[in-house]
């Protein structure tokens, strides 16, 4: 029983654990190429969770930029900003990008997503479909509207 | 037998002898009894066999005349004799021979030694050209009018040359094309005599070198420096004399310095060549005709400068004014123009946007400030057409005027007084289309845009939602902004709302599309916010339109990392809204 116990316990940290690494890892004192990779892994999981799939799988470049917050209650932070490009022949969405992912420079938290079509979600917005989708009230994914397909 | 041998040798001997004689071609059967000097010289000469095989070979079928022989000289041959061939069949001269001298024929012709024959026939001038070929088929026209029966072809070119049809490289330029184009002319004649060995006259100086001396001289001397002199010349081989006519387009040209300067230059070449004894000269200047000599020491006459008439003034017949009395209508230059009335143009505004106002003011200049009735016209015209059309005729001196016309305009004032028309300076101004604040400054749009939002805001629901938007026109003719409405796809709660501009049809000459408006819809009901203002869709649209946007939308929150606002799902569909611009400021003028 004991045995089990622990090993419950130890399985609920380790889950806790990787959560945290996927998710809220900072990304200060990392390299380049691995908090790139960290963020681009995060912002396709994130992607894919609350939009529909070509949010990720129609861009063709991902441009990461790291900005100073300008103004509002996190003024003077650091954070970055990825964003997901597509090409403009192929489709036209309402806004020149497929997805804008944003990290806490300090904390590697995603706290806002924005998608070419418009939508947006905060982290309190991402957190409420999630708590609706456990409790199975369907919520469906941004959809992918562009003016030209081809 | 030896005595008939010695007959028989004899015999043979004479015999020889008597062919001898006659491979003497022809030169046993040449006689000449004539009176010519320069033949009988020359037929002494070739008596004493000084002659070359080829006038032997000429002799079979050509006769010399040596009647016509002369001695003269060439600048490639030095002393010459020259005597025409005439051709024993036809009778006609075909050719004639030089025979080359080879020592001082000048000094004294009976001394001096044949040298070898030229031929000069039409297959040797046929390798001539320019003054070279005037040169030597020259002559020929020389023995035609000596009255010889000459070919016309051989005479072709020199003819040509002294009808004026062909010229000199130096001719080409300052060539005075139309000599009655010019009033004032300089003509000057040079006699040229070359005494070579008196009594003997002979023809010296070469085609060539009389255009070396005065044609390219008058050139560089006096056209040259001078663009107002232009030039004709012609060099006569029958009386060796050069002409040259100097055309003056500007009296005011001291000719008298300028000839000078030409006549020393001439002086200068022509004592530079030992076979020129003398020259003299003629000049007629715009009328009176001088003639002086300039051997060595020869002056340049003296000539009065033309005078050219002044026009006499006509008086002026012109109408006066009664209180200036200076003339009222000027037409000549010398008139002295009344100034007593006008009128000038004032504007309030440079540039207005239209259904905006802006004031012209006439303000009439009279005598002393008194009031004079008068009739006003102001007129526009599209800016530097020219194309004036009335826009007030009137007693009144101040218009006010809406700005209707999108364009750039001149604006003048025509004012009658007194039966006089006076024009005002033209004025430009600038009626523009409005602006972004023109237009949500206008209370007629924002009371469109706050029913446009309502109408959105109500029409909001769990399942749809939709976006609402109105073209925005200027009607010109009722001085007004005019609306058509447009909306965007019913959007359920899983789909994008949104709303397609395009470019409206209802514009006209008189209708202006001047910008549209569209709303957002809300977030109230969806699982995902949304950022604030206008995407890029909506900014290339307007830039496509090249008119103002506006976009109606709640005004939102900021998003947590403070880079834009953003619309938080599940808000009040009360939340506070605002329109705000995107695309151009102006719709800019064609």
């Amino acid at each position: 029983m004991n045995k089990l116990f622990y090993c419950f316990i130890g399985s609920v940290l380790l889950l806790i654990c990787c959560t945290m690494n996927t998710y809220s890892q900072s990304l200060k004192d990392l390299s380049k190429s691995a908090r790139d990779s960290i963020m681009l892994e995060s912002a396709k999981k994130i992607i894919l969770e609350f939009g529909d799939e070509r949010y990720y799988t129609e861009h063709i470049n991902v441009k990461i930029s790291r900005i100073i917050s300008p103004e509002g209650a996190n003024k003077g932070r650091a954070f970055y900003k990825l964003t997901y490009e597509y090409d403009t022949t192929k489709y036209k969405l309402e806004w020149n990008y497929l997805v804008e992912v944003y990290f806490w420079e300090d904390t590697g938290a995603i706290e806002y997503i924005a998608f070419g079509n418009g939508s947006s979600l905060a982290k309190e917005n991402m957190e409420a479909i999630r708590d609706k989708q456990k409790k199975k009230n369907f919520v469906s994914k941004v959809p992918f509207k562009s003016f030209l397909n081809k | 037998m030896n005595k008939f041998g010695c007959i028989l040798l004899l015999i043979f001997v004479y015999s020889c002898m008597d062919s001898f004689e006659e491979l003497d071609i022809g030169v046993e059967t040449l006689t000449y009894t004539g009176n010519n000097e320069m033949g009988k010289i020359l037929f002494s000469k070739l008596q004493q066999n000084d002659i070359d095989d080829k006038f032997l070979e000429l002799q079979k079928c050509s006769e010399i005349l040596l009647d016509y022989t002369e001695l003269s000289c060439t600048e490639k041959y030095g002393y010459i004799f020259s005597a025409p061939l005439k051709n024993k069949k036809t009778g006609i001269i075909e050719s004639y021979l030089i025979f080359r001298t080879v020592n001082e024929a000048d000094i004294n012709p009976n001394n001096t030694k044949l040298d070898q024959s030229i031929l000069i026939d039409q297959d040797f001038l046929n390798n001539l050209n320019g003054l070279e070929l005037y040169l030597y088929s020259s002559r020929f026209l020389q023995y035609k009018n000596q009255g010889l029966e000459v070919s016309d072809k051989l005479c072709d070119f020199v003819n040509k040359w002294n009808n004026g049809e062909l010229y000199t490289e130096y001719e080409r330029i300052n060539f005075a094309q139309n000599m009655e184009e010019y009033p004032y002319k300089v003509y000057i004649k040079f006699d040229i005599i070359y005494w070579v060995a008196p009594p003997l006259t002979a023809w010296a100086l070469s085609q060539k070198t009389i255009s070396d001396i005065f044609l390219k001289d008058a050139y560089e001397t006096l056209c040259k420096k001078n663009p107002a002199i232009k030039w004709r010349a012609r060099t006569d081989i029958k009386t060796n004399s050069a002409e040259i006519w100097f055309m003056v387009s500007d009296p005011t040209i001291d000719m008298k310095n300028a000839m000078w300067d030409y006549m020393n230059d001439i002086s200068q070449n022509m004592r530079g060549r030992s076979f020129v004894s003398n020259v003299y000269w003629g000049m007629l200047i715009a009328g009176p005709f001088y003639h002086s000599t300039l051997g060595n020491g020869g002056s340049i006459p003296e000539y009065e400068r033309p005078v050219i008439p002044e026009k006499p003034e006509e008086p002026c017949t012109d109408e006066k004014c009664p209180y200036c009395l200076k003339c009222v209508t000027p037409t000549s230059p010398n008139c002295l123009p009344c100034d007593c009335f006008g009128v000038e143009l004032l504007l309030s505004d440079e540039e207005v946007a239209l259904l905006n106002d802006y004031v012209l003011w006439a303000r009439p200049k009279t005598p002393n400030g008194a009031y004079f009735p008068t009739l006003y016209f102001f007129e526009m015209a599209p800016a530097n057409s020219g194309a004036w059309t009335p826009i007030y005729r009137g007693m009144e001196a101040r218009l006010t005027r809406i700005a209707t016309k999108p364009g750039e305009w001149d604006i003048r004032v025509r004012a009658n007084i007194e039966d006089r028309q006076v024009f005002s300076e033209v004025l430009r101004v600038k009626e523009l289309y409005p602006s972004y604040h023109d237009i949500v400054n206008n209370m007629q749009i924002q009371t469109q845009m706050t029913n446009l939002w309502t109408k959105t805001i109500q029409n909001t629901t769990e399942s749809k939602r939709q976006e609402l938007g109105c073209y925005i026109y200027i009607d010109a003719q009722e001085k007004t902004y005019k609306f058509e409405e447009f909306s965007g796809n019913e959007a359920g709660p899983d789909e994008h709302a949104t709303i397609e501009v395009e470019y409206p049809s209802r514009e006209s000459e008189t209708c202006y599309f001047v910008g549209f408006f569209y709303t957002h819809t809300a977030c109230t009901y969806l699982a995902t916010g949304k950022k604030v203002g206008p995407s890029t869709q909506d900014i290339e649209a307007t830039q496509l339109l090249g008119v103002v946007g506006i976009v109606y939308d709640y005004i939102g929150v900021s998003n947590p990392y403070g880079s834009g606002m953003m619309i938080m799902p599940g808000h009040s569909l009360d939340d506070p809204a605002t329109y705000s611009h995107f695309g151009v400021y102006r719709r800019p003028l064609n």
